[in-house]
């Protein structure tokens, strides 16, 4: 693309506002009551963090790893595609996150923080806060009910749920599976940016956090002094 | 100047207006409205001065309200004497929204299929163009353009073939906020081209300077893209009441005569506003009416906006 910097985010904006809140209530629709069922496995995911059982990640990292490639076929491939054509390249992205995800949990090539510490009850409160939070925006934002957005089946709140239990997972390939998230989060900030939604400073600020939580390491026990 | 097409083609939209619902049929007693023309001037044919864009506006999905919507407006656009359409790969669903609208319509004769080719590969450009008029539902385009001068060599030389196998009427090469511009002005000087699109309105004018009279000495037509600069000036003057001497040249809304200040350059052929409303649309349209301002309001137009 040449002269680059005379290219603003809304030249890159192809749709309207309406456009694509339609686009997420029709998602819903066709979905219901399935919005029930995934706000549920966010919550048994953040109790896990807080009570962590063995070979919980062999459930939880499956499980989201799921809903990561329903997100792709149901919401990006099937109806996003239609008015972003950059979507075609986004959709790949998240039915291999998706699979990184059931592999790296089957596999227990990560595995919660156990015994828990602060940072994994913060990762567990921010995954609670984004799990029931981040349906309740639409209203706050001026929109319709049925175009909440749903942890596991629209992508905003599953890219920033993710960085939430990466967060309380142990393991250096858990900044592997950061990465489609952190993209999408870039992602969707500058859309919702773009499209006049004061939301989209929430996704950089729930990505931060998450990211920051991840890189806390739990300080070693001091010697002890006799 | 009507021709044959542009009347029978006038009768179809209205015909298909009338599908459409009450809404979009005539009002009793008011003739619709005639926009002016501007000839081509490579071959002398006549298009209306204000035709349609579909960037944004028409990339609705497989919403079929919004569907709906879109073929209103189309409708509209046609009933009121309207005939280029312009539309691009690149504008998501644009193009199936245009065929869905003209399928509806039953494809009026008076439409002037304006659309580009947009892809950095020379050889990806027939079946990129073949998709589109699969897309839109036509034989042929009435204009191809190489979308913002993108692999603008390959692509021309595609054209051009295809022009002479009279597989495409005319051809063109299209920029926007006047990015590319030396490039732009060379491709204009050294290669044949029925039509440029650039960006124009009264606060953006660079193209007074060189382009637009490049494209009269060389008998090139203009087509204006962002007349509205995509909604935000409308919107920013919507906060400013209309000034008493807008009536002088019978414009009666800040698009109108936003409109009006483009259309009534010599170089200007038709400007392509997008809209998702039948009123706009309808708007739009009669803005392409005498009368048009003369150079010293064409000035006061520029002053005063770009002083608001």
């Amino acid at each position: 693309m040449s002269e680059w910097w005379t290219y603003g985010l809304s030249d890159f904006l192809m749709f309207s506002p309406r456009v694509y809140h339609r686009l997420i209530a029709a998602t819903n629709a066709a979905l219901w009551p399935a919005q029930i069922g995934t706000t549920l496995l966010g919550l048994v995911a953040a109790a896990l963090i807080v009570a962590p059982r063995r070979g919980a990640t062999r459930v939880v990292l499956p499980v989201l790893g799921g809903l990561w490639i329903v997100v792709a076929w149901a919401f990006l491939w099937e109806r996003y595609a239609t008015i972003n054509w950059g979507i075609l390249y986004a959709a790949p992205a998240f039915a291999l996150q998706g699979l990184l995800l059931i592999v790296a949990g089957l596999a227990r090539m990560v595995e919660l923080r156990e015994p828990r510490d602060a940072a994994s009850v913060a990762a567990a409160a921010l995954l609670v806060a984004i799990v029931l939070g981040w349906p309740l925006l639409a209203p706050f934002d001026g929109g319709a009910l049925d175009t909440a957005e749903s942890f596991g089946l629209l992508p905003d709140p599953t890219a920033l749920g993710t960085l939430a239990i990466l967060a309380a997972l142990r393991g250096g390939l858990r900044f592997v599976l950061a990465i489609v998230p952190v993209a999408w989060a870039l992602v969707a900030a500058a859309t919702l940016y773009t499209l006049g939604a004061w939301t989209w400073v929430l996704v950089p600020a729930a990505t931060t956090l998450a990211v920051a939580l991840a890189l806390i390491r739990p300080r070693p026990p001091s010697p002890r002094r006799w | 100047m009507h021709t044959r097409r542009t009347i029978l083609g006038g009768l179809a939209g209205a015909a298909g207006a009338a599908a459409l619902g009450p809404a979009l049929r005539a009002q009793p007693g008011r003739p619709a409205p005639t926009p002016i023309t501007r000839p081509i001037p490579s071959t002398g044919e006549a298009v209306s001065a204000v035709g349609l864009g579909t960037w944004i506006t028409f990339n609705v999905g497989n919403d079929p309200v919004l569907r709906d919507e879109c073929a209103a407006v189309v409708a509209a656009f046609f009933a009121a004497g309207g005939r280029m359409i312009d539309s691009s790969p690149m504008y998501g669903s644009s193009q199936p929204t245009i065929g869905y609208a003209l399928a509806r319509l039953g494809r009026p004769a008076a439409l002037f299929s304006a659309e580009k080719v947009w892809t950095s590969a020379g050889r990806d450009g027939p079946p990129q163009i073949a998709r589109s008029l699969g897309l839109w539902g036509v034989p042929r385009f009435d204009l191809v353009q190489v979308h913002n001068l993108l692999s603008w060599e390959a692509h021309l030389d595609t054209l051009a073939a295809m022009k002479a196998a009279g597989r495409v009427r005319y051809v063109g090469i299209t920029t926007s906020e006047g990015r590319r511009r030396r490039e732009f002005e060379s491709v204009m000087a050294s290669r044949p081209l029925d039509f440029v699109q650039i960006t124009y309105n009264p606060l953006d004018r660079e193209v007074e300077s060189r382009i637009l009279p490049l494209a009269r000495e060389r008998g090139i037509a203009v087509i204006v893209n962002r007349p509205f600069r995509e909604g935000e000036l409308t919107r920013r003057l919507a906060h400013h009441p209309l000034p008493g001497w807008a009536a002088e040249i019978g414009a009666a809304s800040w698009a109108q005569l936003v409109l009006k200040f483009i259309v009534s350059h010599p170089a200007v052929t038709c400007a392509i506003p997008a809209t998702t409303r039948v009123d706009h649309v309808r708007e739009n349209l009669a803005a392409a009416a005498d009368p048009l301002p003369d150079e010293t309001m064409r000035r006061r137009i520029a002053d005063h906006i770009g002083r608001l």
